[in-house]
Formats: C-alpha cells, sequence, structure tokens
C-alpha cells in the first residue's frame, strides 16, 4: 500500500449480482466524474504551464534587458504557447483513476469514503461490501459532476495573471522614461529617428528600382524595414545597431553585386571599379589607424607611458616619436604620411599651444574622413595650414603681442574655413562644413577664444560615414556618428562601388602575456599548540584507608538519568521540579 | 431480501441497540458520553478498557450500570497491594467429598465473569497484575496446569487514579497494551453535577433495566468485524502508527522530540476496529478516516511512551497524536482539481 493504491483501479461493476444494479449506477457516476476532473486537470495544468511559459518569456525579457540576446515578439508567444497546450495534452492523455476521483468526490461532498470504499471493495461479493456499493451509489450517482467538482476560477486563474503581469512589466518598465538614463534616452530616440529614415529609404529603394532590379530592390527594402523595426525595439543598444547595420549593408552588397552581374558591364570596368574600391579600402583602413590616435593608451603600449595627452605628445623627442612608427595602428603609413604627422607635432610643439588649444575633435573626424576621400593629403595639408595659423597666432595673443586677430588674418581663415567647407560639401559631413561656413562668417565679429568655442559646438556632428551606391541613380550611407548613433544619408548616388567598411576592419586589441614568477614561502612554527587532548580514564577502587572508589562520571549519568526517568514517569513530581531535574541532568550531559 | 438488504438492516438494529444501550446507562450515569461510547464500542469490538481519573466522576458505577444493562455477569476485584494472582484467577482448593475423600477442585476467582471492573488497578503488584495478562488476550485461565477458558463476551474494566501515586505499582507497557481503549474521565461540567445531585440525593433511585443480552452482544460483535475496510484506509491507521514512531521519517517533529517508543500493532488493531464501531453507528457500511483521527486518542494514548524529555516538560500525549494524525493525512495523496 503507497500512494500507488490511489492509481489503482477499482471494478465496481463485479460487485455481487443483487446489487448489479448499483454497482452500475456507482461505475457510471464515477466515469462522468472522472470525466469531469479530466477536464478540469487539464485546464489546472494548461493553466500552470501557461504560467510557465511565461515565467519563461519573463526570462527572455531579463536576457533581452541585459543585452544577452535579442527576443522576437513571437517567441514570448510560443514560450508561453508550447507548455501550455504540452501540459494540457499530458493531462488529457493521462486520467486519474477510478479510485483517485471517488477519494476526491468523498472529500468534496463529505460522503465519508464512501464512494472509495465501495470502488475499493466493490468486487468482494460480501453482504456488507454489497451494503457499502448500494450506499455509496446513492449518495453519489444523483450528483451532477459539474456540482461536484466546481470550477475554481481564482486558484486556476492567478498563476498565469501573475506571470503575465510580471511579463508586461518586464517589457514594459525598462521603456519607462523615469528609469532611464538621459544617455539612454537620447540613444533611444535617435534610433528611433534612423529607423524612421530607414523606412523612408527603403520605400524610396522601391520607389526607383527599375523592372530590372525590382526583385532585389523589394528584398533590400524589407531588410531594411526589418532593420527599422529591429532599431526600434526595446533591447537595442547602439551597438547592437551597429551590428544590425552591418549584416544589412552586407545583405545590401550582396544584393549589389547581383546586380553587377546582371549589368552588362565589361569585365575591364568592373576589375578597374574593383581596383578602386580596393585602394579606397586601404585609405580608409590608414583613415581609420590615424583616428586610432586620439586612443593615446595605444601610445603606452607603444612604450610612451608618459604620454598622456595631446600636448606631451607634442613635446615628445623626435627619437620617441619616431616610436609611433611601430605602433600597430600606423604600420600602413608611408613616409610621406609620417613626415607630415611629424611636421605636425613639431610645429604644435615648437607653439606649445596644445593644451590650450584642445584640437577640436571635428577636425580630426574631418581629417580622417577626408583621409578616405582622394584630398587626402590636401586636406591633411589644409588642415596644418590652419592649425599652424590658429597656434601662432594663439601664441602672439598669449605673449601679448597680437591682442586680436587683424582683418587680413581673419580674412585668411575665414577663405581657408571656407575651403575646408568646400572639401565637405555633398559628403556624410555636410552638416561639419555648414558649421565650418557659419564659423568663418561669424569669424569678424569674434575673438578667437569665441572662435575655438565656435569649433567646440561642432561636436553634436557625424564622426565618420561613407557612402554606399546600391542602385544606379541612388545611394545610401551607413555611418556612425561620433559617439552619437547610427548615420544615415542619401548619397549622390552617382556611381557604383562606394567603400562600406566592415567591423573586422577595425583594429582589434592584442593580447599581452604577463610574466610572473611564484615561489613557496615557508613559515616556521610549532605543531601540538592546539592539538588533540590525550586522555586516559582512571578508575580508583576504594582504599584500605576507607577512601571512596572514583568512577567518571559520564560512566554512572546513563544510569543515574535512567532512574530519573523512571521516577518523572511513575512518580508524581510536580511539573516545576521536573523541568529542575530535567535542567540538571541536561547539565551534567552538556559537560 | 437480498444479502445487502439484510446487512444494511443487521446494521440499522445495531444502530438502534447501541442507541438503547447508551440510553439505559445514562439512566444512571450522568455526562460523560464520550467514555460511555468508548466503552461500549470497546466492548463491541471484544477489547479492554482502561479508565484513568479522579475518584468519585462514575468509574465504577459505570461498569456496574454497563453489566446491568447488558444482562452479564459482573464481577468487581478491589486491587490493593496485598491482592495475589490466585485472589484473581481463582485457585485450587482441598475439598471433603461425602464419602469423605479428599481432593482439589478449582474455585474459579473473580476473573470468570462476563464484564469484570479491575478498579485502582495500578494499587496491586505487578505479579497480580500480570495474572490479567493470559484472561485479556487469550481469554483463558491457567491454573495448575490447567487452562480454562473465560465465558465470551469477556470485557474487563481497569481504572486508575492518576494523582495518587504514592504506593501504586505504574502498569507495565505490556499490560498497557493489551487495553484497546484508555479513555480519560473528565470532570463533569455545572449542569451534569447538578443532575446528579438530583438523582443521588433524593428519594427516588434510578434504575437500569436490561436491554441486551449475551447473544446479542456477541452479535453486535460480529457484525462489528463485518464492516470492510477500504485498502487506503487501512494505509492511513498503519501510517498513524508508524508515525508514533520517532525513529521513523513519516512520524512529525514533536514525535520526534518527546517519544522513545510508539504505538505496537495493537494500537493499529484498536484504530481498525474501533473505526468499524464508529463507522456503523455514523449509518455507514465503511470505514472512514475522519473515523480513524476519532478514535485515534483512546486507541494510542497508553501506547506512546516518552521519553525523558517529554516526561519533564509534561507532554500531553493526546497532542502528540494529534501531531501524528496531522502529519499522516497531510501525506495522503490528493487529487488536484
Amino acid at each position: 500500500m503507497s500512494e500507488g493504491s490511489y492509481s489503482r483501479e477499482g471494478h465496481p461493476s463485479a460487485a455481487g449480482s443483487a446489487n448489479e444494479g448499483a454497482s452500475t449506477r456507482l461505475t457510471g457516476a464515477v466515469k462522468r466524474l472522472r470525466r469531469r476532473v479530466r477536464a478540469l486537470q487539464a485546464e489546472r495544468r494548461a493553466a500552470l504551464g501557461l504560467a510557465a511559459g511565461l515565467g519563461v518569456g519573463v526570462l527572455l525579457r531579463l536576457a533581452e534587458v541585459a543585452h544577452l540576446v535579442q527576443v522576437a515578439p513571437w517567441w514570448y508567444a510560443v514560450a508561453a504557447a508550447v507548455p501550455a497546450l504540452g501540459a494540457w495534452l499530458w493531462a488529457f492523455l493521462h486520467p486519474p483513476g477510478l479510485l483517485a476521483v471517488a477519494a476526491a468526490a468523498d472529500a468534496r461532498l463529505e460522503t465519508k469514503d464512501r464512494a472509495a470504499s465501495a470502488v475499493a471493495l466493490g468486487e468482494s461479493g460480501d453482504p456488507m461490501a454489497a451494503a457499502l456499493v448500494e450506499d455509496a451509489a446513492e449518495h453519489i450517482a444523483a450528483r451532477s459532476p459539474r456540482a461536484v467538482f466546481q470550477r475554481r476560477w481564482a486558484g486556476r486563474l492567478w498563476p498565469p495573471a501573475a506571470a503575465a503581469a510580471a511579463l508586461v512589466l518586464a517589457i514594459f518598465l525598462p521603456q519607462w522614461p523615469a528609469l532611464q538614463s538621459a544617455q539612454a534616452r537620447t540613444e533611444r530616440a535617435e534610433l528611433k529617428a534612423k529607423a524612421k529614415d530607414f523606412e523612408r529609404l527603403a520605400t524610396e529603394i522601391e520607389k526607383r528600382s527599375d523592372r530590372q532590379t525590382a526583385d532585389l530592390a523589394k528584398q533590400v527594402a524589407e531588410n531594411m524595414r526589418k532593420l527599422a523595426r529591429d532599431l526600434q525595439s526595446p533591447g537595442m543598444t547602439q551597438k547592437r545597431a551597429l551590428v544590425e547595420m552591418k549584416k544589412t549593408a552586407k545583405q545590401i552588397v550582396a544584393a549589389r553585386q547581383k546586380i553587377e552581374e546582371r549589368s552588362p558591364k565589361k569585365l575591364a570596368q568592373a576589375s578597374a571599379e574593383l581596383t578602386d574600391v580596393a585602394a579606397k579600402a586601404a585609405l580608409a583602413q590608414q583613415a581609420q589607424r590615424l583616428r586610432d590616435l586620439r586612443d593615446l593608451a595605444q601610445l603606452k603600449q607603444a612604450g610612451l607611458k608618459d604620454v598622456e595627452t595631446l600636448e606631451q605628445l607634442a613635446k615628445l623627442p623626435t627619437a620617441d616619436f619616431e616610436k609611433l612608427r611601430n605602433l600597430p595602428q600606423l604600420k600602413g603609413l608611408n613616409e610621406e604620411h609620417m613626415r607630415r604627422l611629424a611636421e605636425l607635432a613639431k610645429r604644435a610643439r615648437a607653439a606649445q599651444l596644445y593644451a590650450n588649444l584642445d584640437m577640436p575633435q571635428e577636425l580630426l573626424d574631418a581629417l580622417s574622413e577626408l583621409f578616405q576621400k582622394e584630398d587626402y593629403l590636401k586636406a591633411l595639408e589644409l588642415m596644418q595650414a590652419l592649425m599652424e595659423k590658429l597656434a601662432d597666432r594663439l601664441k602672439a595673443q598669449q605673449d601679448g603681442k597680437a591682442p586680436k586677430l587683424t582683418p587680413e588674418e581673419i580674412k585668411r581663415l575665414q577663405a581657408e574655413l571656407k575651403k575646408l567647407a568646400e572639401l565637405l560639401k555633398n559628403t556624410n559631413l555636410d552638416e561639419l562644413a555648414k558649421q565650418l561656413r557659419e564659423l568663418a562668417e561669424k569669424l569678424s565679429k569674434m575673438d578667437i577664444e569665441e572662435l575655438l568655442k565656435q569649433l567646440g559646438k561642432c561636436k553634436g556632428c557625424c564622426g565618420f560615414g561613407v557612402g554606399l551606391g546600391l542602385l544606379p541613380g541612388l545611394g545610401c550611407g551607413l555611418g556612425m556618428c561620433g559617439g552619437a548613433g547610427v548615420g544615415l544619408g542619401v548619397g549622390p548616388g552617382d556611381s557604383m562601388g562606394k567603400y562600406v567598411p566592415g567591423l573586422q576592419d577595425l583594429p582589434s586589441g592584442t593580447s599581452q602575456r604577463v610574466s610572473a614568477k611564484f615561489s613557496d614561502i615557508n613559515v616556521r612554527g610549532r605543531f601540538g599548540d592546539k592539538g588533540e587532548v590525550a586522555a586516559t580514564e582512571v578508575y580508583v577502587p576504594p582504599s584500605a584507608k576507607g577512601e571512596k572508589g572514583k568512577v567518571p562520571y559520564y560512566r554512572v549519568l546513563p544510569s543515574y538519568r535512567e532512574q530519573a526517568e523512571d521516577a518523572l514517569r511513575h512518580e508524581e513530581v510536580p511539573p516545576e521540579h521536573r523541568a529542575r531535574v530535567k535542567q540538571y541532568f541536561d547539565s551534567l550531559t552538556a559537560q | 431480501m437480498d444479502e445487502a438488504t439484510q446487512a444494511r438492516a443487521e446494521a440499522e438494529r445495531f444502530r438502534q441497540d447501541f442507541a438503547t444501550l447508551r440510553a439505559a446507562i445514562a439512566q444512571m450515569i450522568v455526562g460523560m458520553s464520550e467514555v460511555v461510547d468508548g466503552a461500549l464500542s470497546a466492548l463491541l469490538c471484544g477489547g479492554h478498557v482502561l479508565l484513568e481519573g479522579v475518584p468519585g466522576l462514575g468509574k465504577t458505577l459505570l461498569v456496574r450500570t454497563l453489566a446491568k444493562a447488558v444482562d452479564l455477569r459482573f464481577s468487581r476485584v478491589q486491587f490493593t497491594p496485598d491482592l495475589m494472582p490466585a485472589d484473581v484467577t481463582g485457585t485450587n482448593i482441598l475439598y471433603e467429598t461425602e464419602d469423605g475423600a479428599r481432593e482439589f477442585r478449582f474455585q474459579a476467582g473473580p476473573i470468570f465473569a462476563n464484564i469484570v471492573l479491575a478498579d485502582e488497578i495500578n494499587r496491586a503488584t505487578p505479579k497480580t497484575q500480570s495474572a490479567l495478562l493470559e484472561a485479556m488476550q487469550e481469554h483463558s485461565v491457567t491454573v495448575a496446569g490447567a487452562t480454562r477458558r473465560l465465558d465470551e463476551p469477556f470485557f474487563v474494566l481497569a481504572t486508575q487514579n492518576p494523582i495518587e501515586m504514592e504506593g501504586t505499582y505504574p502498569l507495565p507497557e505490556a499490560q498497557l497494551d493489551r487495553f484497546l481503549f484508555k479513555l480519560l474521565v473528565g470532570y463533569p461540567t455545572l449542569e451534569q453535577l447538578a443532575t446528579i445531585m438530583d438523582r443521588t440525593t433524593t428519594v427516588a433511585e434510578p434504575q437500569v433495566h436490561v436491554v441486551l443480552n449475551g447473544p446479542r452482544v456477541l452479535a453486535m460483535m460480529r457484525l462489528v468485524r463485518s464492516v470492510p475496510i477500504a485498502p487506503h484506509v487501512q494505509e492511513f491507521a498503519l501510517r498513524l502508527v508508524l508515525a508514533t514512531h520517532p525513529d521513523q521519517e513519516s512520524a512529525p517533529e514533536s514525535v520526534r522530540r518527546y517519544v522513545r517508543y510508539g504505538s505496537s500493532p495493537r494500537g493499529g488493531q484498536a484504530l481498525v476496529l474501533g473505526g468499524k464501531v464508529m463507522a456503523l453507528l455514523d449509518g455507514r457500511y465503511n470505514v472512514a478516516v475522519d473515523d480513524l483521527r476519532t478514535v485515534a486518542p483512546a486507541a494510542l494514548r497508553h501506547r506512546l511512551l516518552l521519553n525523558f524529555e517529554g516526561e519533564a516538560e509534561g507532554v500531553a500525549t493526546d497532542k502528540l497524536i494529534a501531531d501524528a494524525v496531522e502529519a499522516v493525512a497531510t501525506a495522503r495523496p490528493a487529487l488536484e482539481v
């Protein structure tokens, strides 16, 4: 007899012939009850399965918030539905035994085990068992299964309701603006704006596609729309957005290649374009490496440990400056590039002005951007000239020799700025170009400090970006702003074959082995201070002088304790004295 | 009339006879309904009862009234320290016949009755107490190598006083285990006391009428044993017995802490038999778990041996039994709907 006894099937139909009718009635009633119980159990298990599935959904959502996984909305539906359906099916396919159902009915109807006993004993043929079957049939048969096993909505619904509430909270709470940082809010807003741009771009692509490329354009547009949806999903971050954009960019490149395959271009032309792309890719890599110069931590890896600022870089002796060549980021620069860099550093070092100048990020960005373009050296010269002029002028101003810029100097600066703005025109750095033009226009009204401030305002614009010609007559650009978000723009669209930098092109850190050695240390000490206590029991017999024998008390304590127990059990000892006796012996045992 | 109808009729007659007997006893005994029902149940189960209560609560009167109501042979033995076994069981005495010859003849003791009242049983020595062992268990007495059967039904009601422990010999566990139930006779309420005064301090004396006889009692005893018990209900009884053992996993924490030895298998027998009587009295033909819950204190309270800690802290055995019942009930498999 065990729990299994509940799962045994009874055989009430086999009761004696005298109470055949009662037995049949009882069997029918219990079977009806079992159908009801099976349905209710299936519902209950399904509800529990649903709750468990929703709990899994909560975990998925938490993983998404922690950026461990990206979850599509239909994942939640699957996570909730599969366990619910599985639990329902399992319960439906495993109905309870008649005995268990009868016992449950007895509990509900308070029939004192009549039905269960009748189901279990009905086949015994005993007169009393026959009477029992009749009695049970009278108590059970007339009862409606619905009345016996009522559906208890509260107990059934609260687990899935609680789990659903937890899932809703997990989904929407992290999106609540009050719980997000300012940076996260800004990031989300930018991602949302970019997503709208992508949607607009997708529409544009479909609109401009011709009959030959309609299928590919549709595919690309769908990918872009999916990207737009992903960008608006709750778990999206800037980093993941870049990854998604990289995927989409690859899809676009693949689509472009298919278009190229369909186009009747000659092989030579394609080869020339590929060569062009390769050349620009090399330039882009170099530009990226130059950008990495800003990361002064890299200088430490090169052995220039004391270099913390650009000012210190400027102060470097020539020999140390040559160490820059060993930087992995600069290995691709040729002699001409290094010469220009050295000259720039030399002039800046001479001016001793980098601490005050604080070279604007946008200028460095513009520099690296222009490296990607054909005007690489020209842009470098331009920036170098501009900075030299600014540095010289500032130095003179600090020395008290030239308190303010002269109209000629301002005019020259304006010309240079406009020149730079012209170079940046129609590129991804349109915004910077615009600001540079504004700067040039306002230059006459400002002194040099305001000029530097105005230069500092340019930080909100795009960092670097590249154009991607997708279809004839249409181009799009994917890029990353300087720490501000995802950039997107429709390019000139006049050609194909613009280079898209992949993440694999970005420099990756190199592992560094740290040499170390360790040695054993011996500590002097002694054994035995806290060691085990060695004890010997001593039994002392009574001596001839009349001294009493001695026996360790724990030898006699059990018998004394037993005597005390007997006394407590058999003698009339007041409760307060009982406690005292017990405490006494407990204290002896503790010792 | 088919067997089922006949069984139902017999059960109905059982209920009526029991009610009649209860009413007859109530003519003399005021209150103590649980004790009366327990004693009658033990009688119909074929077991014996140990009544525990302070003097003057009507224990002896209850037994005398019961004996009168069922028209059975009744004897009373007042247990004292100098009572000898032969005083209970009887002995061979030298008898001189009419022709002058002498022979040993067995002089039956008071144990040779249908209902024996062993009053203040704990005042006799263990040697005398043990004289009851064979009679209670085997329903026979062996004197000088000759075994003599006792008349059926044989029913021993022993009483003991829980407060006057000086000069007593507490019943050994083996003796206690022979009693089917141990019933606690409580103090009457104010209303019951008033009724007792009315009945015992006036001229009119209540009379007890014979309502049952020996054969009818035997028939009722057979009917009790014919009540079926379902395996899952019997399992509950056995799990309950095991739960009174401190070394069992199913034992509750209080049992583990305060009990030295749990109930013997006789405890399970007492539970099942008592449950059968309860079922018949409730108009059922099956033993229910609730019946076992009801009889559990009476059937088990004298079978639990408390340990030193339990004795010292004065733990109530009934509380331990209630804990064990709850532990077993909680562990029962239940169908979740």
